[in-house]
């Protein structure tokens, strides 16, 4: 592994901003990113001409999507690039964009996540000569159902105890606007049908929608140059990223998070005790469960006492997805990892009126996509 | 997600898929990929490389494996528009190794019960699907239906 070079010269988000995730919608996915990029330079006091180079994360509208909505912030003949990594498309595109700053390469850079309703296009051995004998039959909510039922019988613990993550997650996306489910739901509810796969419901499982999210880095040099407000801004400390190894006999989305989250938290010297806020990847209920234990924040088999206990709530020893996570923030894809960036500066300004954790000061951002891939990043308020 | 196998999506120029299974003296055996490099036994088998080691060509070896085991995990899927539900499906835990993504047919599932894979056959062709061995005793009993692997099933 090489040197983190986020530690070589200070990578700051200054501006950040969205578009509300929502149900597939008449709203172009043009218009949904421009209301994104123009809160985040708003947000920042920033004009578009000093951006230098932009990555656009999406999955689902296609090539060049990125670099034709930009057109409409002005010329400015910026670099551009489209990110696609799955569900982890808007994380990698700010890991491109902070790597843009911590390089040299640019002062100020921006990472975008854009996305609509539409049926992506998959690559891979999927489309060639790899069957399974059950092609076609696992989506992913059938995959998060049966590592449910493993957790259940491994664990003792009961599907009302898992359901209790998206009691949590609906709970805290009722107190943001930008989530695409605002509703409090009680344990009944979420256990109510319709039954997607196994034990999973409705709404123990993220909405995909559409949406967009924006967030701008800078030097530290580009504030005190741009004179933008240094108070507010929150370092990106760290940034990984993986793709699975071949580990037969051992839950492969488990490993995956562990060496991730390890990988990032040591590279920014950060323990896992030290850390106020998480915003996950809880596609499915189990999920959070499954990877704060891997991420080492709470022992194993010890999360669904945590989770119990409130330690996880908003006010708890550490905050996951405040934001209302995938289940109740929603996931349109190419925005969410930008969108978790998005929650967690605005958390550790202490700006995230209504639902703010106090005295959040740490922060993990995590997505997981299909591959598998895992992006972790570590930010801190300055 | 730990498979990328579980899509859907088939390419309009999709090579012939390979068999993933074969039946050897009346018994259906899994047809898998051997790394002779590593030791590696993965399935469904595949060419492209091992996906531990990364050897490739000659490295690779046809490997026929029990197509029974233990059930690692399952589901009862009550969602999809492309089939018809609900349908039951699982990881086998065979004893070479590989957990096997596949379609189960269980009255009662119980994770680490004892599987083995029957040949269905349907109106689309055959398709493998693993039953409870204690279920399926039970049902011979009863009366003597298509049993994994007999010869009576796979002519059928
Ligand atoms: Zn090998």
């Amino acid at each position: 592994m090489g040197r983190n070079i986020l530690a070589d010269r200070e990578v700051n988000v200054v501006g950040i901003g969205l578009h509300p995730y929502v149900r597939q919608s008449e709203r172009t996915y043009v218009t949904m990113g421009l209301t994104a990029v123009r809160e985040a330079l708003a947000d920042a006091g920033l004009a578009w001409s000093e951006v230098e180079s932009a990555y656009v994360g999406n999955a689902r509208i296609g090539m060049a999507a990125g670099s034709t909505m930009l057109k409409y912030l002005g010329s400015s003949g910026l670099a551009v690039a489209q990110v696609e990594n799955a569900s982890a498309s808007g994380s990698t595109a700010v890991r491109q964009a902070a790597f843009d700053v911590a390089s040299g390469a640019t002062e100020v850079s921006i990472a975008i996540g854009v996305d609509k309703v539409a049926p992506g296009r998959r690559g891979g051995p999927v489309m060639a000569e790899v069957r399974s004998l059950a092609d076609g039959l696992i989506q992913p909510f059938s995959h998060f159902a049966m590592l449910t039922e493993r957790y259940l019988d491994d664990t003792g613990a009961t599907i009302e105890q898992v359901a209790g993550v998206a009691v949590k997650n609906h709970r805290n996306g009722a107190r943001n606007p930008y989530a695409q489910r605002q509703k409090v739901r009680t344990l009944e509810e979420v256990l109510a049908p319709p039954q997607i796969s196994g034990p999973l419901t409705r709404l123990q499982c993220t909405p995909v929608g559409e949406g967009a999210a924006a967030v701008i880095v800078a030097s530290t040099d580009a504030i005190d140059r741009l004179g933008l407000d240094r108070s507010r801004a929150v370092r990106i400390l760290s940034s990984a990223s993986r793709l699975e190894e071949f580990t037969p006999g051992v839950n492969m989305d488990v490993a995956l998070t562990e060496t991730t989250t390890r990988q990032a938290l040591e590279a920014a010297a950060v323990e896992p005790a030290d850390v106020d806020i998480i915003e996950c990847h809880d596609a499915f209920a189990i999920e959070e469960l499954l990877y704060v234990e891997a991420m080492g924040v709470c022992d194993e088999g010890e999360a669904v006492r945590r989770l119990e206990n409130g330690d996880f709530d908003i006010g708890g020893d550490v905050a996951v997805s405040p934001s209302g996570g995938l289940i109740a923030m929603g996931h349109p894809i190419g925005p969410t990892g930008v969108g978790q960036v998005c929650e967690i500066t605005r958390q550790l300004r202490g700006e995230a009126t209504g639902r703010q954790h106090p005295g959040a000061r740490t922060a993990i951002a995590h997505m997981v996509g299909v591959g598998a891939v895992c992006v972790v990043h570590i930010l801190q308020r300055a | 997600m730990a498979d990328s196998s579980d899509t859907g999506t088939a390419d309009e120029r999709a090579p012939t898929p390979r068999p993933l299974w074969t039946v050897v003296d009346g018994s259906v055996r899994l047809l898998s990929t051997r790394c002779l490099r590593c030791g590696t036994v993965a399935f469904p088998p595949q060419r492209y490389g091992c996906p531990s080691c990364g050897a490739d060509g000659d490295a690779l070896v046809e490997s026929l494996i029990p197509a029974a085991g233990t059930l690692h995990t399952f589901t009862t899927v009550h969602l999809d528009p492309k089939h018809e539900t609900p349908f039951q499906v699982g990881e086998v835990a065979t004893s070479a190794d590989p957990l096997v993504r596949c379609r189960l047919r269980i009255d009662r599932p119980r994770i680490g019960q004892q599987l083995l894979a029957r040949i269905r056959v349907g109106d689309d062709g055959e398709t493998l699907e693993f039953v409870a061995v204690e279920e399926e005793a039970d049902r011979d009993a009863a009366d003597a239906p298509e049993i994994a692997g007999t010869e009576e099933a796979v002519d059928g």
